[in-house]
């Protein structure tokens, strides 16, 4: 049996903004186990970044309130944690990176010294064992020339590289925790493939839990061993990956996979889309946030608010209806 | 670097021209001349007011007295004093040092204070703080410099007799003066460096500084700061402008003997050189001001630097 590391209870976010108060996140539940990768999925603007950065109060508070729920990372509350506390989380036992490699690094700071920072600040490093270990770092993160570019700016490195960069930072103090917001979703086909191999590589060689963000299904495949999906601030359904994508039972989810690309296929032609938009989170939630837009929708999905319940070993769905995917080939 | 350099300076001809040109002409279109406003007082019987303008080269065309004033000027003579027959850059050297002088101090008031308000209201920003930085600055900047001056010399020399209330004489002496003149400057630069460290703070760079678990300090100084100081540095050179501007009021008001006061003097004499080479001087202090702008931001700017280099 495998350690918990991290478990999120009922977690509410919500900006409180000139147009009124967006409900970001609903009471959003999930958990992690020692040397689990978590995928956390859906559109944009589902929640998925608040989600997590909630966890590290890392949003912009006000407009942003954290109004329920918790965290126990180890155990502990880190909702209920000062500042200086959360502080020795952040980078330290949990490191992270962001969807955009261009603009996550200061511009006017050498590579070299925004990586060593982190180490200063948490561990009881000289500089010259900081700057020894940013090459080493710099090195296993796949960055060639460590001694040379360690010395250059962000400005003189491509959009791969800084991600690079930006992973030897989250990594630089051993963190038990790798949360990846969309890392990939900024950098072209050829180049997301490569980082993800990398942090592959890399977690294998940290031993690290990771938690990764995205909105491509077909990434998490091949990545996580178990997957959330979210659709507006909600939790719709939490799966091992492989029942997931065999056993689909949230008629999001179905829709999700019938969009996904064949193998071999055009990248662009997108088999099916699900019609509708999400809606824009400005109402406190009553009904399944996916109504609007179901196809599968009964008496009951109208009455009362869907709670997550178990449809199999470790498999939850947040739907009244009991739909079942048939993949259905050819006719599509 | 070099290239930027000798570009600023090339670009600084037209305008020291432009300067001189119009000072020149704005001042020969005033009525009035020197001899008329003080040789006229006391005229002797026969004095011929022709002849001495034609002793001081006035009855010449304008344009050739004004291509006279640059052939000199770029040799390096200002000329000599109508009034005092002395040599302008003699007569104007003292008042120049005490200007710079001055100016110096206000300008470095203006930069600690208005930047330390500045960042104080930004790192506790929508706070009690932000709300005292914001006071301070409309005070400064709404309130007229002489009510303020006079309102200090009160306070500070007549009711608690703590400064000297004017002249010169040792550091003492500088305090209100400095002060006055730095009081808008304070209240402009604070509100630039607020506004543009608030922006930074929204950078994505910042978030992945928090990430890091940095203390809301590092990350002002080290990550937010430098990359928002160039609208602020930008304003401290046109607030340098200003405040030279504002030296002629604050020195009149505690008699300080710099260049404005001379300058206020030669233009109630008409002294047409003092006026030309002290306008000549604080223009050529504005490009060089300029120029130390550019080259800030050129050395704190890792992007232009590295630009260089490969
Ligand atoms: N600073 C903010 N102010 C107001 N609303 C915000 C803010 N940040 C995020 N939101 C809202 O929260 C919701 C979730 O956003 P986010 O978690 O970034 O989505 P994503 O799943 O794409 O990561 C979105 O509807 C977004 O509009
Ligand atoms: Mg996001």
């Amino acid at each position: 049996m495998s350690s918990r590391i991290l478990e999120v209870n009922d977690l509410v976010t919500r900006f409180h903004t000139q147009d009124g108060t967006v409900h970001a996140v609903n009471g959003v539940s999930f958990y992690l186990n020692e040397g689990d990768t978590l995928g956390i999925v859906g559109e944009s603007g589902c929640g998925k970044s608040v989600t997590v950065l909630s966890i590290l109060r890392l949003i912009p508070e006000p407009p942003a309130e954290v109004a329920r729920g918790e965290a126990l990372f180890d155990g502990q509350d880190l909702l209920r944690f000062s500042e200086r506390e959360l502080r020795k989380v952040r980078g330290g036992k949990i490191g992270l990176i962001f969807q955009d490699p261009m603009t996550s690094l200061n511009p006017v700071h050498t590579i070299g010294s925004q990586v060593s920072e982190v180490m200063r600040e948490h561990l009881d490093i000289s500089r010259e064992q900081a700057n020894r270990r940013v090459l080493e770092l710099l090195d296993t993160v796949g960055i060639p020339d460590a001694a040379q570019r360690a010395r250059d700016f962000p400005h003189q490195f491509s959009g791969g590289m800084r991600q690079r960069v930006m992973i030897a930072i989250a990594l630089a103090c051993n963190p038990r925790l790798l949360i990846a917001d969309e890392p990939t979703t900024a950098l072209d086909v050829t180049i997301q493939a490569q980082i993800i191999e990398q942090v592959k590589s890399l977690r294998e060689q940290f031993g690290m839990t990771v938690i990764w963000i995205t909105h491509d299904l077909g990434i998490v495949a091949g990545l996580a061993n178990r997957v959330i999906v979210m659709y507006a601030g909600f939790v719709v359904e939490h799966a091992a990956v492989a029942d997931l994508y065999a056993d689909p039972r949230h008629p999001y989810t179905i829709g999700l996979l019938q969009s996904l690309p064949n193998l071999g296929e055009d990248e662009d032609e997108r088999l099916v889309s699900i019609d509708g938009r999400p809606p824009d989170m400005l109402q406190e939630p009553s009904l399944c946030q996916f109504l609007p837009r179901c196809r599968y929708a009964i008496e009951r999905c109208r009455e009362e608010l869907p709670i997550l319940r178990e449809v199999g070993d470790g498999h939850q769905v947040a739907c009244w209806s009991d739909v079942r995917f048939e993949p259905q080939g050819q006719d599509l | 670097m070099l290239r930027i350099i000798v570009n600023r300076l090339l670009l600084a001809i037209p305008v020291l021209v432009g300067v001189t040109l119009l000072v020149f002409l704005i001042l020969h279109s005033v009525p009035g001349d020197p001899v008329a406003t003080f040789y006229g007082m006391d005229l002797a019987p026969g004095d011929d007011l022709e002849a001495m303008r034609n002793e001081l080269g006035l009855d010449r065309p304008l344009s050739a007295q004004y291509l006279d004033f640059l052939w000199q000027a770029v040799q390096g003579d200002l000329g000599n004093s109508i009034k005092t027959r002395r040599p302008v850059l003699q007569d104007l050297s003292q008042g120049v040092v005490n200007t710079a002088q001055l100016a110096m101090a206000s300008i470095f008031i203006a930069i600690v204070v208005g930047m330390s308000l500045g960042i104080l209201a930004a790192y506790k920003a929508y706070s009690i703080w932000d709300n005292i930085s914001l006071s301070v600055s409309l005070f400064g900047i709404s309130l007229p410099v002489f009510w303020i001056g006079l309102l200090l010399i009160w306070l500070m020399s007549v009711k608690l007799a703590l400064l000297p209330s004017g002249g010169k004489g040792d550091w003492r002496n500088l305090i209100l003066p400095a002060l006055t003149l730095s009081l808008a400057s304070i209240a402009v630069i604070s509100r630039v460096t607020r506004a543009s460290l608030l922006e930074i703070l929204n950078e994505d760079y910042i978030r992945t500084a928090r990430s890091k678990g940095l203390s809301g300090l590092v990350i002002m100084l080290r990550h937010t700061l430098p990359n928002g100081i160039f609208p602020v540095i930008t304003v401290v050179g046109l607030q340098f402008g200003y405040l030279l501007a504002g030296t002629v009021l604050v020195e009149t008001v505690f008699s300080w003997p710099g260049l404005g006061r001379y300058l206020v003097d030669a233009i109630k004499f008409r002294d047409y050189p003092v006026v030309q080479g002290g306008v000549l001087i604080v223009a050529v202090v504005f490009v060089v001001i300029n120029l130390l702008v550019d080259i800030l931001y050129y050395a704190l700017n890792p992007r232009l630097r590295t630009a260089e280099r490969g």
